[in-house]
């Protein structure tokens, strides 16, 4: 076995919370990311699991009975190319992005080492080191085997970036229990980056999303990671649920998963250049009128993609903007040349208000490629877009937060 | 079994009555003449409205899978009965908790089978198949591709501590043997070790199928310089060379006066991988150098390389763990592209 070397002279880490939305998915739009990160993009090779089988870039994965572990006494021994690996996922994307950006400021020498140790179908619990589950387990391995061999072949090493896409295993799960897991595993991840790296890594998240039928479902986990998110002084880069699902659940495809990469990097970029990236929301409420405030860009205005439900259910999955009340709503008046948003309530005493986050089945509501989008909606965005580089025809947008909470005379109270 | 009501009852109190059920079932109530006072609900097997999917239909390694069952209508109600495999081993519990999801980790045939059953029939929905193929690890075939390959494992003579000849798969069927004199060659779990004594030589070649350029690829350790500069590829003919001149290793192509390609300074003791190519429809000299950078020059006046005899090995301190040298036919394309091979190299084996 050769010890591959890489050819650049620093590297890059980003450490993953993910489930199936960020699972690589066979695609010919990776050797479009190849192009144009020639030599850049690594993985590290040589480690076993605990069978004896191979560990590569899409982590240890399934053993039969169980995840898999990563055997800790065999050691990795090298950096290999992931050129020609033929795999796009978002987390996967956003270290392209970024290795892509480098090479156009003159800095082809640094490069990306890509992973995911996540699976289908995991709980964020098992991020502990204490769970059961080998999965927290192995990321912090594979950690301190990429700064090890960094550091043996005197390479540069960073880990700036903790990435969290992860949550429909939980859409049934109590906000406290996700938040406590979360806590933990987060907490011993960056105490291990921090120790290998001298600073903790920032978390970027992409928001859950609820699948196409959201009867039944608790789905606390869009304002929790939203709360979370701000609370750890992260990047709320995009929200899952603007993006259309191709298998009638809550799945993306490639294309789509690059789409979410690009948009984290974007959202990256804009914070380290020292622009406001996160939209936020406040809600102010007199009688039976509601104004919703979102934080927008400077010159940034909210934007209503009108037809953005048409193949999907069209305008009555989403009336009002996707704002509901207690009672109802007699009007949603969005200021397109500002950032608030002006409802009048049927019930002036209405107990709870939500946006974006509708109870409804849209199961059966596919284009005519067989694509649904989420059962959470609203036409509403920022206005700040930009053309995809890497998928022809397609836009990046900034989503508007999801919310849901009750309202305790006229103070509105988020989840 | 019928219910029975014994004793009177007075009409009146089935006048309203538009049903009855019984475990689910709208049952018929008669009199004691046998009128019908109200209708039973007829039963009807399972009729299949939906048939069950596996979602995405173009799922492949490592997506993630959506199972839905379908629907079906009867009276009863039909229940389910359902199993999921692969290759005909049920899988259901591989399903994640709680979930009709799974991400799909082995590749074979996924089948999701749905019997709807009441009291009346049973009734099999059409099985939704999902074929995984398995995945294609891009392979270079050495053999076909190249002229010579060479690694640890090729085949040689002598001993592990005095390797007198290495036979390389390839089209060319060259075989390298010891010349010189000196230190010997050894082989290694890593590849073949040079010592400044003996180095490798082929036969004499003609009618090579390099007319049209040739390029070659080594992975190599090079612990130290050697007495003169050292012949990592090396040959007589019209034919590129691989050195490392005086720390500086180099692609040197056959035209007189058209210079050597850097490809940066010697890291002796680091594991590196280079590579040069003599192009004749572009008249071009390239390489890989030891960061990995593609770099190329022009190489005018480059007439249709032809090599009479490949060396290797020879005032090197250090140890080859792989080569490949490859040709390109007139007028045809390469069989492999270098940086296909260096990806390769990068990869390792």
């Amino acid at each position: 076995m050769t010890a591959p070397r890489p050819t650049v002279t620093a590297l890059e880490i980003l450490l993953v919370y993910g489930q199936s939305e960020n699972r690589s998915s066979e695609d010919p739009l990776a050797a479009t990311l190849d192009a144009a990160t020639q030599g850049q993009i690594y993985y590290l090779s040589g480690l076993l699991d605990e069978s004896g089988n191979a560990v590569g870039p899409s982590g240890a994965g399934w053993s039969g009975s169980g995840m898999a572990a990563i055997n800790q006494l065999a050691p990795a021994k090298g950096f290999a190319s992931a050129t020609g690996l033929g795999r796009v996922s978002p987390a996967y994307t956003l270290q392209y992005c970024r290795s892509a950006t480098w090479r156009d400021q003159g800095v082809p020498d640094k490069g990306a080492i890509i992973v995911d140790h996540g699976y289908g179908g995991r709980y964020i619990a098992e991020w502990r080191p204490d769970d059961t589950s080998p999965v927290g387990r192995n990321q912090l391995y594979w950690m301190r085997e990429c700064k090890r061999l960094a550091d043996e072949f005197s390479v540069q090493i960073s880990c700036p970036y903790v990435f969290l896409f992860q949550g429909s295993s939980a859409k049934d799960q109590a906000s406290s229990i996700y938040e406590q897991d979360f806590r933990v595993a987060h907490e011993a991840t960056l105490a291990e980056a921090t120790r290998l790296f001298g600073r903790p890594p920032r978390l970027v998240t992409v928001v859950n999303g609820s699948d196409v039928d959201s009867n039944g479902d608790v789905y606390a986990t869009p304002g929790l990671q939203y709360r979370l998110t701000l609370e750890q002084q992260g990047i709320i880069a995009t929200w899952q649920r603007i993006y259309p699902i191709n298998d009638q659940n809550a799945h993306i495809d490639g294309a789509t998963k690059i789409l979410i990469g690009e948009t984290c990097h974007w959202a990256i970029t804009e914070s380290e250049a020292g622009n406001p990236w996160n939209i936020t929301y406040t809600v102010s409420k007199t009688g039976d009128a509601v104004t919703v405030q979102f934080t927008l860009r400077p010159g940034e205005t909210l934007f209503d993609r009108s037809d953005l439900y048409d193949a999907f259910g069209g305008a009555a999955t989403c009336p009002n903007y996707g704002f509901e009340a207690d009672g109802g709503i007699l009007a949603a008046t969005p200021d397109l040349a500002g950032n608030t948003v002006k409802l009048r309530l049927a019930n002036p005493s209405a107990a709870w208000l939500r946006f974006a986050h509708q109870v409804q089945d849209c199961y059966t509501m596919t284009d005519a490629t067989g694509y649904t989008m989420s059962a959470h909606r609203t036409t509403l965005f920022g206005s700040e877009a930009r053309a995809s580089r890497f998928v022809t025809g397609q836009t990046l947008w900034r989503a508007l937060p999801g919310f849901r909470g009750r309202f305790s005379g006229d103070v509105f109270m988020a989840e | 079994m019928p219910v029975e009501i014994i004793g009177e009852v007075h009409p009146a109190l089935f006048s309203e009555l538009s049903a009855v059920h019984y475990r689910g079932v709208k049952v018929a109530v008669l009199n004691a003449r046998g009128e019908v006072l109200v209708n039973a609900e007829k039963l009807t097997p399972p009729t299949i409205t939906a048939q069950p999917t596996i979602l995405p239909l173009t799922a492949t390694l490592g997506d993630s899978i959506t199972l839905t069952l379908g629907a079906a209508t009867g009276l009863p109600v039909p229940v389910a009965n359902w199993d999921f495999t692969l290759n005909g081993v049920s899988i259901k519990s591989r399903l994640d908790q709680g979930m009709m999801t799974m991400e799909l980790a082995d590749p074979g045939e996924y089948l999701l089978s749905v019997d709807w059953t009441n009291t009346q029939d049973s009734v099999r929905a059409e099985t939704a198949v999902l074929t995984v193929a398995a995945p294609v690890i891009p392979v270079i075939d050495y053999a076909a591709v190249t002229l010579a390959y060479l690694d640890a494992a090729s085949t040689f003579a002598g001993t592990q501590t005095d390797v007198t000849s290495i036979s390389p798969i390839g089209q060319g069927k060259f075989v390298f043997s010891r010349t010189g004199s000196g230190n010997a060659i050894q082989h290694g779990e890593t590849g073949f070790t040079f010592s400044g004594g003996y180095y490798l030589q082929t036969q004499v070649l003609s009618g090579l199928a390099t007319t049209d350029g040739m390029f070659a690829v080594a992975d190599l350790t090079i612990n130290s310089y050697g007495a003169y500069s050292g012949q990592l590829l090396d040959g007589t003919g019209t034919t590129l060379k691989l050195r490392n001149s005086s720390g500086t290793l180099q692609a040197v192509g056959p035209v007189s006066g058209m210079g050597a390609l850097s490809l940066g300074a010697t890291p002796y003791g680091a594991r590196i991988i280079i590579s040069g190519q003599i192009d004749d429809v572009l008249d071009v000299l390239s390489g890989h150098d030891v960061s990995g950078g593609l770099v190329s020059v022009a190489h005018t006046g480059l007439t249709d390389p032809a090599p009479t005899r490949f060396i290797t090995g020879r005032y090197l301190n250090g140890t080859l763990h792989r080569l490949a040298i490859v040709g390109r036919p007139e007028g045809q394309n390469w069989p492999i592209t270098m940086p296909e091979v260096v990806a390769d190299f990068r990869r390792g084996a």
